[in-house]
């Protein structure tokens, strides 16, 4: 018997545990092996500080509604004006948390392991924004949902959180209770990206 | 016998090399690729293509489009049939079986007919009258089975449907000229604009002769050029999204238009499109909304103009131009505006007869009508069509002169002509439907009579015929004129599709349904399939005449999505069958994979039990309820909510919420609470648990995590902004396990945590954070099952190990997996109330017997005031308590009303469960004045039974709580 934390877990719900991974020439969508997500409550400068020391990189977080600060060692994602989603490699993770615990117990910010609530997929290719359109109501265009913005929003009335990497690809959060759900629709909804080949 | 060809010998839009063979009736038809249903059996000349809904009148084609009323058949065969098409919007393909419905044995010969000879007793709104006796229920399903449309196949729908969201700067509705230019027109200022149309073609009306009616020998080539040339430069811009074959059915708030788009005409398992749907809906969100949505001519009323061979004159335009087919050789045409000249015209140069041109005016002026007599057509001014001569197709018309003001005809002055077809044209009603959808308003305009927009929305603009403009109609163009002066109103059709005559608006406002509202529910007119396209104005205008209004006065009914008929799986969409319920999964998937079957519980899959090999249900939750009371369960409680609510203001803000005192309660402690709504309501209820004055984990019911955590954030949001507080809902971070029975600490020992177990350190509604294989895990100790329980939270990802890790130390206990159904059981025998289950939205604290916490708290909370109100104080409430049935195995069904001496209800059943522990059935309920009835019997009524059960406390089992402290 392992003690692993599951890293695949859409796989663990899906039938016969084949791989969450789903792709057409235009769309490739696969479950991302979960690192850390870290959820910061407090104020965004104090955070910062406590951040950029813990990542040896000076780090800002998103104060304009609905925008990420992504870097090469972590992103974060903006909830709300006093809540951040932090995602880092599950190695940076533990650093991450003492700089923060320092400052959680001088009342300046709370940090709280939200790792294993979401199950995270990239949805990625140059039919990905028509594919989210297909149970999405967000415009994706350009001029209203460019690369770095980011949503808390539903998908076939899934509650997720999006964000836009790139041009063509899009990191989405769900909590892994309707992840299995959200990845049944995948599939099927993305039946109509499939190439004549692919049919 | 052979049938006449219908089709002309050159013209049309149509594809005369590619030749498609179709069925209708079982018979065999071939038509053309660019035919519809209805134009190639028109060119096969197949005159009755249905029976109308009320009365199985033989009825033809009215139309050529969307509004068509008359024309519905069934397409498809078995599951792959879909009923209600109107054949005007059914693309011809190869292969095509189609079939008239509401008739039998044919549409040419329906047995059903025969009640047409009851019509004079059967008027408009008889079984409203009629029915009423024993019960309509008596009646209903006759009725419903001679009345009626297609038949639907009883299995699942075969087809796939498919949605997609979509956003542009301007949306044009309508690929008329008018829609076109405006499509160009904003698109060549930069804006991304979206065009579409339900047509297979864009262009409207441009595709059959001229946007305007004026039908020059030169306007068809001058139309079509002018459409190449737009088309063309609207293709080449990047900005522009042209859809074809996409129908706008609604138009909702803030430019949010659906429409549906169809990807296959196919009826059949061999469906190919690009989606592998049938049909998509579209989502749209327009910052600007361009409706050029066109008109619909209306028909002359006259008696039987229901005949097959009485058509609109743009359908014989749109036959004759775009599929070259005829409705017939000999026409008369029947108006009471310009517009109609154009079709003669046509007919005309086609070569066919256009016997004469009736019409209402006594003297118009127009241009076209000089055009018209010299093209040798006989045009009749100030004459109507009085009535239509056929049995079951037109053969004549019976013509006679009208006086001055149309409302009477002149004595002696009638004549017949003979004729196989006749075009009616009663002048144009703007497609205003998505308009006044949008909020609208209309207003009755003399000079086109007819309904127009009144003025714009700000972002909601109607163009060309949509918004009134006729152009380029000269001056009186148009007169209006509602009926015929014929004496036989009731066979005079005003709504085709619903069978409403002339004389059941007579008889509707005689009996005083003189609002326009009304008249629609008393006689249907305006409720059938074509939800009164080509019926809804003649109807008003006539119920105006007959109750001394013009037709401003009546005013319109209301025009409601959806536009036009859409099926249900579009609407659903990919939610169905498996996807068609988004049920939540718990972080452990050890329970499928042992067997237990997964049922739905506020919105979770959750084990119902756990059964062996060959073991009933029933004996396996009796098994498992045991195990909790003698040993040790396992129970996966993962959908517990949990919110973790923490700041400065945390324990104020509780302290508002909950009915409890949240300032007493110590750090490590655990406390039941219920939350109320500001009516006094019990909205939720679960432990909270203070970590230390700024930090709290409050627990939900499953059901209730997500709502309460909205509304959490309401109040801190809107009503309590100088609340410091944050809120996290942490509900899918961590797997819940919960070890209950004597034996719970001995299992949990075995995980050995730093935590001391003994029941004098770590006591009843205690908790403590500790960690498990170096993660953290949150230790609570408190029961839903009355027995020793402990309650684990570790990180989802880790609940299958721990699941598993204590299965195995608990093995040689006796542990055993605990169902939703045994530990329902359990909760019922210790009287724990579910919430939802056991209250209801009128159920307050008071009513489950927490006077006394209320009565401690010394603060304010949320509900405290409704409360205090009479009402909900006074003890004629329906109150919780226990029933014990006379006969202990009668296991009385939740909802089973109580009944006192008199029979008159007094409560229902809110649980029920047989009790192995107590060997014996036992129940919730909720009783009025249930505290005062203790120790009563009473009946409870199961299927017309009466059983007998004692009113009784509502815990079963160990009142005392001693099991809990153990």
């Amino acid at each position: 018997m392992s003690d692993a934390p599951q890293l695949n877990r859409i796989s663990s719900f899906t039938r016969r545990g084949e791989s969450a991974c789903w792709s057409s020439t235009a769309l490739h969508i696969t479950e991302t092996e979960t690192g850390s997500k870290q959820l910061l409550v407090g104020n965004a400068d104090c955070l910062a500080v406590a951040l950029s020391a813990a990542l040896g990189v000076g780090f800002s977080l998103p104060v304009r509604p609905n925008t990420t600060q992504g870097g090469s060692v972590a992103a974060c994602i903006w909830l709300n004006p006093s809540q951040w989603l932090l995602l880092t490699s599950a190695a940076l993770a533990e650093k991450v948390r003492c700089a923060l615990a320092q400052l959680q117990s001088n009342g300046l910010g709370t940090v709280l392991d939200v790792s294993a609530r979401f199950c995270q997929m990239t949805i990625a290719g140059a039919s990905a924004s028509d594919f989210l359109s297909v149970g999405c109501s967000l415009d994706f265009r350009l001029r209203t949902f460019d690369a770095g913005h980011c949503a808390q929003t539903r998908i076939e009335q899934v509650p997720v959180i999006l964000y836009r990497r790139t041009l063509t690809e899009f990191e989405l959060l769900v909590e892994r209770p309707l992840a299995a759900y959200l990845w049944r629709w995948v599939q099927t909804a993305a039946e109509e990206f499939l190439t004549q080949e692919q049919r | 016998m052979m049938s006449r060809s219908m089709r002309l010998k050159h013209g049309g839009r149509i594809a005369r090399d590619t030749t498609l063979s179709f069925t209708f009736d079982g018979r065999r038809y071939t038509g053309f690729a660019g035919d519809t249903l209805a134009s190639a059996l028109l060119a096969n000349d197949v005159a009755i293509i249905a029976r109308s809904f009320k009365w199985h009148r033989p009825r033809g084609v009215l139309a050529a489009g969307i509004e068509e009323p008359n024309a519905l058949v069934t397409v498809g065969e078995g599951v792959y049939g879909e009923v209600n098409l109107r054949a005007t919007e059914i693309s011809l393909y190869e292969g095509l079986s189609a079939r008239s419905q509401n008739c039998w044995p044919s549409a040419g010969f329906d047995m059903a007919a025969v009640i047409g000879f009851f019509k004079p007793l059967l008027p408009t709104a008889f079984y409203h009258k009629t029915f009423k006796w024993p019960s309509w229920r008596w009646y209903e399903k006759a009725i419903r089975n001679a009345a009626g449309l297609g038949r639907l196949a009883h299995s699942p729908d075969p087809d796939r449907y498919c949605t997609r969201f979509h956003h542009c700067d301007v949306l044009v509705v309508g690929a008329g000229e008018a829609g076109l230019r405006a499509a160009l027109s904003d698109a060549q200022s930069g804006a991304q604009v979206t065009l579409i149309d339900s047509d297979s073609d864009m262009g409207g009306s441009l595709l059959w002769g001229g946007g305007a009616w004026y039908g020059r020998e030169d306007e068809a080539h001058v139309s079509s050029r002018r459409l190449e040339d737009i088309l063309r430069q609207l293709r080449e811009m990047s900005n522009v999204r042209l859809m074809q074959r996409t129908l706008a059915l609604g138009c909702y708030e803030d430019n949010f238009v659906v429409a549906l788009e169809r990807l296959s005409d196919v009826h059949g398992p061999h469906l190919r499109t690009p989606a592998g749907c049938r049909q998509r809906l579209w989502k749209i969100r327009a910052a600007k909304l361009i409706l050029a949505t066109g008109a619909i001519e209306r028909p002359m009323v006259f008696t039987k103009n229901d005949l097959p061979g009485v058509m609109l004159c743009s359908a014989v335009r749109i036959y004759l131009n775009r599929h070259a087919a005829i409705g017939g050789k000999n026409v008369v045409i029947f108006t009471n505006n310009d517009s109609a000249y154009a079709t003669a015209l046509d007919l005309h140069r086609s070569g066919v007869r256009v016997a004469a041109v009736i019409d209402v005016r006594q003297a118009p002026m127009s241009e076209i009508v000089d055009e018209t007599r010299s093209a040798g057509i006989t045009v009749y001014t100030g004459h109507a069509v009085a009535r239509a001569h056929g049995r079951r197709k037109l053969s004549a018309v019976r013509i006679a002169r009208l006086k001055s003001g149309a409302k009477e005809f002149i004595a002696g002055t009638e004549f017949q002509v003979k004729c196989d077809l006749l075009a009616l044209s009663g002048g144009w009603n703007p497609t205003t439907q998505l308009f006044s959808q949008a909020g609208g308003t209309l207003r009755y305009t003399e000079e086109h009579a007819c309904f127009i927009p009144d003025g714009s929305l700000p972002s909601v603009h109607c163009v060309g015929a949509a918004n009134g403009d006729f152009s380029p109609a000269p001056a009186a163009w148009i007169q209006a004129f509602w009926r015929a002066p014929d004496a036989a109103t009731h066979k005079q059709w005003v709504d085709y599709s619903y069978d409403v005559t002339v004389a059941d608006i007579e008889l509707a406002a005689r009996e005083g349904f003189t609002s326009i509202e009304h008249l629609k529910r008393y006689t249907a007119v305006g409720m059938g399939v074509d939800q009164g396209k080509t019926g809804n104005v003649n109807a008003l205008a006539l119920l105006g005449q007959l109750t001394a209004r013009e037709p401003p006065q009546v005013g319109t009914t209301t025009a409601r999505p959806v536009f036009h008929p859409v099926r249900i799986g579009a609407v659903a969409g990919h939610r169905v069958n498996e996807l068609g319920q988004r049920y939540r999964r718990l972080p452990i998937t050890w329970h499928e994979n042992h067997g237990a079957p997964l049922e739905d519980h506020s919105g979770w899959l959750r084990p119902h039990c756990y059964p062996h090999a060959g073991e009933p249900l029933q004996d396996a939750v009796a098994r498992e309820a045991s195990a909790a009371r003698d040993c040790a369960a396992l129970f996966d409680s993962s959908s517990l909510g949990k919110i973790a609510v923490f700041g400065p203001d945390a324990t104020t803000f509780l302290n508002r919420l909950y009915i409890n005192d949240v300032t007493t309660l110590k750090p490590g402690r655990l406390r039941y609470g219920m939350m109320l709504n500001e009516n006094g309501i019990i909205k939720d209820d679960g432990v909270f648990g203070c970590i230390d004055a700024t930090n709290y984990w409050v627990y939900t019911s499953s059901a209730g995590a997500r709502d309460i955590h909205f509304w959490m954030q309401e109040w801190l949001q809107c009503e309590w902004r100088d609340l410091d507080v944050s809120l996290v809902p942490q509900t899918a971070q961590w797997a819940t396990v919960t070890v209950s029975g004597p034996k719970a600490r001995t299992v949990i020992a075995g995980l050995g945590l730093a935590v001391d177990l003994a029941a004098s350190s770590f006591r009843h509604m205690h908790f403590c954070a500790t960690q498990w294989q170096g993660q953290p895990m949150w230790l609570r100790r408190v029961s839903f099952t009355g027995e020793l329980s402990f309650e684990l939270d570790i990180a989802a990802d880790l609940g299958e190990s721990l699941w598993r890790r204590l299965m195995e130390l608990g093995d040689s206990h006796g542990i055993t997996p605990l169902g939703m159904e045994a530990l329902d059981v359990l909760r019922i025998e210790k009287g724990y109330l579910e919430v939802g289950v056991d209250t209801d939205g009128e159920t307050t604290p008071l009513d489950v017997g927490w006077r006394a916490a209320i009565d401690r708290k010394t603060h304010d909370f949320l509900g405290r005031r409704s409360l205090l109100r009479p009402a909900q104080q006074s003890s004629d409430r329906l109150q919780l308590i226990g029933l014990l049935p006379a006969d202990s195995d009668r296991l009385l069904p939740v909802g089973a009303h109580a009944l006192d001496e008199r029979a008159e209800p007094i409560g229902h059943v809110t649980s029920s469960c047989f009790s192995h522990r107590l060997n014996r059935s036992i129940a919730m309920a909720r009783i009025r004045s249930g505290y005062s009835r203790i120790d009563e019997m009473v009946n409870v009524d199961v299927d017309g039974e009466h059983h007998r059960a004692k009113i009784g406390p509502h815990v079963f089992y160990d009142p005392q709580g001693r099991r809990l402290h153990e």
